[in-house]
């Protein structure tokens, strides 16, 4: 299950030279960024897995925006795109909730990676 | 709180933006080109808290998420835009959630935005919009925000 739907949404990440062209070339601003996403995603994470766990199909959405918004500005596959699924969940779907956060989790592991790798910060991952 | 809403709007520094949103990193992207722009800044992550506080300094520009908690960014919007005296704010929407044209179309007609912008936010298209709603010249002439407060 998951090794089907990890590969229906492939990475795409925005590389170092983009984003720091987007915040012309501050690297500092665009470090901080990093940190602010490393740090916010195991707790936007957390509080899917809870949504979930609650069965409340608004908190997973809602939560999902977040995560959403958060990941634009580092990728545009495959995390992105299961956020927006989740975002756009409704109560009659949350059953493809393990098989979409499975999807979720697993990108946001290799684009923490891919950050902690491109900007030289210790190799954490993002405690998911 | 209490002693923001004690403030004296003419004390603050001009042009002042306040930011309403609940994600840090939009939080951050604003602030950063707004404050290359020479705007002082104050973030507020609850619409309905930014309500009372635009009420209060007056700012010279909100730029705000649509979907929030409690209060839609949107009306937020709607609200301040009919009422005085902050009729005159410039207020932009952000959304990830409200793409597309006919949302576009709805925000401006319905809820009266100045602008309306697709998150994630780009601080290069931030600073153009900003600067055509408020031209450097006005931003740092007091006259319109010294008549604004007279009314």
């Amino acid at each position: 299950m998951g090794i089907v739907t990890v590969n229906r949404f492939p990475p795409s990440y925005v590389s170092r030279a983009e984003l720091l062209s987007t915040f012309e070339g501050d690297t500092e601003f665009v470090e901080d960024l990093v940190t602010i996403f490393l740090e916010r995603c195991p707790a936007l994470i957390d509080e899917l897995r809870a949504a979930f766990k609650a069965g409340d199909a608004v908190a997973v959405s809602r939560a999902a925006h977040s995560m959403k918004g958060s990941l634009g500005y580092f990728e545009h596959g495959g995390g992105l795109a299961a956020a927006k699924e989740l975002e756009a969940i409704t109560a009659a779907e949350m059953s493809r909730g393990p098989e979409l956060m499975a999807t979720l989790e697993h990108h946001v592991d290799a684009l923490t990676s891919y950050l902690n790798q491109e900007f030289h910060f210790t190799p954490v991952t993002a405690a998911l | 709180m209490a002693r923001l809403l004690s403030l004296d709007p003419k004390s603050l520094p001009r042009p002042f933006a306040l930011i309403v949103d609940d994600d840090p990193m939009v939080l951050a992207v604003a602030e950063k080109a707004l404050r290359g722009m020479g705007f002082s800044t104050m973030r507020n992550s609850s619409p309905e808290e930014a309500w009372s506080i635009a009420t209060v300094i007056l700012p010279d520009l909100i730029l705000t998420d649509a979907l929030m908690p409690k209060l839609d960014g949107r009306e937020l919007c709607l609200r301040l835009k009919n009422s005085e005296p902050t009729a005159e704010i410039k207020i932009i929407v952000m959304s990830a959630l409200y793409r597309g044209g006919a949302y576009r179309t709805e925000a401006f007609k319905t809820f009266l935005v100045d602008e309306y912008l697709e998150k994630p936010i780009r601080p290069d298209v931030l600073r153009e919009v900003v600067q055509r709603l408020i031209p450097a010249a006005a931003r740092t002439h007091p006259v319109s925000n010294e008549a604004r407060w007279a009314s």
